[in-house]
């Protein structure tokens, strides 16, 4: 059998690969892919060609001695460089903003090394008071709109908001401040933004639903005896989705921010 | 004599207060270089070993003698790999004790009985059955079943090894909850204790299979005599086998693992998987796919030269197109965007249209997952079915195999780099996830082309070394006998 030429083997590798790129590029824009995507494809293309030439190439000549190591020297530099590069051409998170975050974070941190052992302690001081909130007969979910002077004081009572005159828009700017610092948004929504999939429940009308002490023991316990789970969310609540260490993590002060900024959402 | 042995406590009580070391090249780098190095080569000490064990039985049942002299080359590979593991090992508790000292000190502390006891002993039990096994290997020629005995011992204190110093990896991903009351028990039965020790396992047997044949293929070049060459190609093709083997079971693995991240906090499975980390496993497609073309690509190399076997061709090929297919749908994210919320001006740009949005799911990639690993398992029937009718002459194989082998070990080395990071930024900001914080200026993650070039420079320093222990312990033997004989 005659060899066929590199070309002869090649041509044809070229008219199916044009017409499946062109092929795969109006039917992917068709269904409803971004161009972005229908770039990804065409490099699929493009590779597949190439694997497909160098599984029809020719033998290659045996190589041995001083030829063979530079060879293979010259192969792992080809290597390193498309892994180096492979990893600039996605799309890249800029440190300086995530610095800022964990700064913003950070800002209550003490010493490490007392750290870990306050940490330690106000874990159990925490689990302790779980304790005793499962002992207590569970808060009246659906409570009559406490109205008046005596709601106003009981409501700066729970989350420390001034409550002579509502929570401020400074405290509730703060609030969102909180609510995206922790990043909540990845599984709730608020106005249509946040969460791709439907992780956690829509928090648009949490302001009606639920009084400033629901809320903070609802985001700091969420898992507390009593607790009911959010309607159409009962897998999640068994599988424990929304975090319960944010008794942690979010202090006092951001608490009472974010429940702001929640009740503001009617 | 009373107040001479009082110095110490008194010299102790003024040791004044040092900050950590700063070296000015990036604590964390100098850090990530050497415990990657060092995890590298432990990673192959302890996968080696497991495969090796297997051919020197198979050698004993089959009486081919390629058998042991494949499991024989590779330990001696092994043991002189096993120093440099040492070497690392030592050199990174210094790196941390120097520079990351309170976080350190704190895993010591939390792990006390097992790093002071246990782990020493277990390094004691592995250094003594890896060399014993080493050096009985022509003196107990007769008595297979009692080196292979030591064998199983080695792979035992091997797997333990591992095991132990799982933990505390696996601890800082996922601690205990709530951790002050959590027992040592509980430490290292963490959440992703066992599925990582799963996925190691699985992962140092593909990559002990695969730098095999990178070993074979530097061999295979380095050959003069015929017989060498045969027996190298032939190493080749079982280090690949082995490392392909091991390979198919691993996306489970990996999945098995991320699982488990969900389980313990489900905000930390959604940042490794589709929030900040999200376009690492693009990288990681990238390489998974490459290792499966040049895995079977291999194959489908060792076949074309069985008489016969081009009837075959069509059905590889067809076999290849699916592959491809399937990593492309492997690749396909929800959006090309490094975080999980893609600002709303840009979402129609760079997000999958919610009509498309299940090739981004979980069932579309296990679905393509399972094709690849379902067309690379008929590859290598077709292969059996080849070598029915035809003969196969070893020692004669397009020399472009040898490449591909070596792109596997390399290729394998650099995932291993890469993808360990990847674990380690899971933490996000902290050395113990929610408990301890990285207080350093280094706790951000950095830019995945950033990681892209650690990977490549610790793969390079992990290759120098590698290819050195090869030159060492076989290439200079062979050069050696051949200028004899
Ligand atoms: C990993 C996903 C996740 C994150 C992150 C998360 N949540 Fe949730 N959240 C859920 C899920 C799931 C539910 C519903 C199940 C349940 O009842 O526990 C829920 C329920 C809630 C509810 C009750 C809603 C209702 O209508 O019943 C509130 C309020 C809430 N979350 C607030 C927050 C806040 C504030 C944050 C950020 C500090 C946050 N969540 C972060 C998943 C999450």
């Amino acid at each position: 059998m005659v060899e066929r030429s590199f070309w002869q083997k090649t041509k044809w590798k070229l008219v199916i690969s044009v017409a499946l790129s062109v092929i795969i590029w109006i039917v992917s824009g068709l269904i409803g892919f971004p161009r972005l995507f229908q770039w990804m494809f065409m490099g699929y293309v493009i590779g597949g060609l190439l694997f497909f030439i160098l599984l029809d190439a020719r033998p290659m000549k045996e190589r041995s001695g001083g030829a063979a190591v530079l060879s293979v020297i010259i192969f792992y530099l080809i290597i390193s460089f498309v892994y180096t590069i492979n990893g600039a051409l996605w799309p890249q998170y800029n440190p300086e903003e995530e610095k800022e975050k964990i700064a913003k974070l950070m800002k209550s941190v003490v010493s490490p090394k007392q750290k870990i052992g306050e940490l330690e302690a106000k874990v159990e001081e925490l689990s302790k008071k779980v304790e005793e909130l499962s002992t207590r007969p569970a808060a009246p979910v659906a409570a009559p709109a406490p109205s008046g002077e005596a709601a106003k004081k009981a409501a700066e009572k729970v989350a420390g908001i001034p409550a002579k005159a509502g929570p401020s828009p400074e405290l509730i700017a703060q609030g969102k401040e909180v609510y995206d610092l922790y990043e909540c948004y990845n599984c709730h929504k608020i106005g249509g933004k946040g969460g791709v999939k439907r992780r956690g429940p829509e928090l648009d009308h949490a302001g009606k639903e639920f009084t400033a002490e629901q809320l903070k023991k609802r985001i700091w316990y969420p898992y507390a005896p009593g607790t009911k789970a959010t309607k159409g969310f009962e897998k999640e609540f068994e599988e424990q989705t929304m975090p319960d260490y944010y008794n942690e993590q979010i202090s006092k002060e951001e608490m009472a921010a974010l429940v702001a900024y929640v009740l503001s959402l009617k | 004599m009373i107040p001479l042995l009082l110095i110490p406590i008194l010299s102790y009580a003024q040791v004044p207060e040092l900050p950590p070391v700063e070296l000015g090249i990036g604590n964390r780098e100098v850090v990530w270089i050497v415990m990657q190095v060092h995890l590298l080569f432990a990673a192959f000490i302890l996968g080696a070993p497991i495969f090796v064990v297997l051919c020197e039985f198979i050698g004993m049942r089959t009486k081919d003698a390629r058998y042991d002299r494949l499991a024989k080359e590779v330990t001696k590979v092994t043991s002189i790999a096993y120093s440099l593991t040492a070497l690392f090992g030592g050199f990174a508790i210094l790196v941390l004790i120097g520079l990351y000292p309170e976080i350190t000190s704190y895993m010591i502390r939390r792990f006390f009985p097992m790093v002071a006891i246990i782990y020493p002993l277990l390094f004691i039990g592995e250094t003594v059955t890896l060399y014993s096994y080493w050096y009985t290997w022509d003196i107990w020629k007769e008595k297979k079943g009692r080196h292979l005995a030591v064998g199983i011992l080695l792979n035992l204190f091997g797997l333990a090894t591992m095991f132990a110093i799982n933990a505390p990896t696996s601890f800082m991903n996922t601690p205990p909850r709530p951790l002050a009351t959590a027992t040592l028990w509980q430490a290292i039965n963490n959440y992703t204790w066992m599925p990582l020790n799963l996925h190691r396992t699985v992962g140092n047997i593909t990559f002990g299979g695969f730098i095999t044949g990178l070993i074979a293929a530097y061999l295979y070049m380095a050959s003069k005599k015929d017989e060498d060459k045969a027996f190298y190609d032939w190493m080749g093709f079982v280090g690949n086998l082995i490392g392909i083997a091991a390979l198919i079971v691993l996306p489970l693995m990996g999945y098995i693992y991320a699982l488990e991240f969900y389980k313990y906090d489900a905000s930390a499975g959604l940042y490794l998987m589709s929030d900040r980390l999200s376009m690492h496993w693009e990288i990681n497609g990238v390489l998974t796919g490459a290792t499966f073309l040049a895995g079977n690509f291999y194959i489908w190399l060792s076949m074309k030269r069985v008489e016969g076997a081009n009837r075959f061709a069509p059905y590889v090929k067809a076999g290849f197109i699916i592959i491809l297919i399937c990593n492309a749908i492997w690749m396909t994210p929800r959006h090309f965007w490094p975080v999980m919320q893609v600002p709303e001006d840009l979402l129609t740009k760079v997000e999958l249209p919610p009509h498309l949005g299940f090739l981004a799911l979980m069932q579309a990639k296990n679905t393509a997952a399972f094709l690849t690993v379902l067309v690379t398992l008929i590859n290598y029937l077709l292969y059996r079915r080849a070598l029915k009718t035809g003969k196969i002459i070893w020692g004669k194989i397009d020399f472009i195999s040898q490449y591909v082998l070596i792109f596997l070990g390399f290729t394998s080395i650099w995932t291993m780099a890469f993808m360990g990071s990847v674990r380690s930024f899971a933490r996000k900001y902290f050395h113990v996830y929610l408990y301890i914080k990285d207080t350093t200026p280094e706790s951000y993650t950095p830019t995945l082309a950033f990681t892209t070039a650690m990977a490549t420079l610790i793969t390079w320093v992990f290759f120098i070394l590698v290819s050195f222990a090869i030159w060492l312990a076989l290439i200079s033997g062979m050069q050696k006998k051949g200028k004899e004989g």
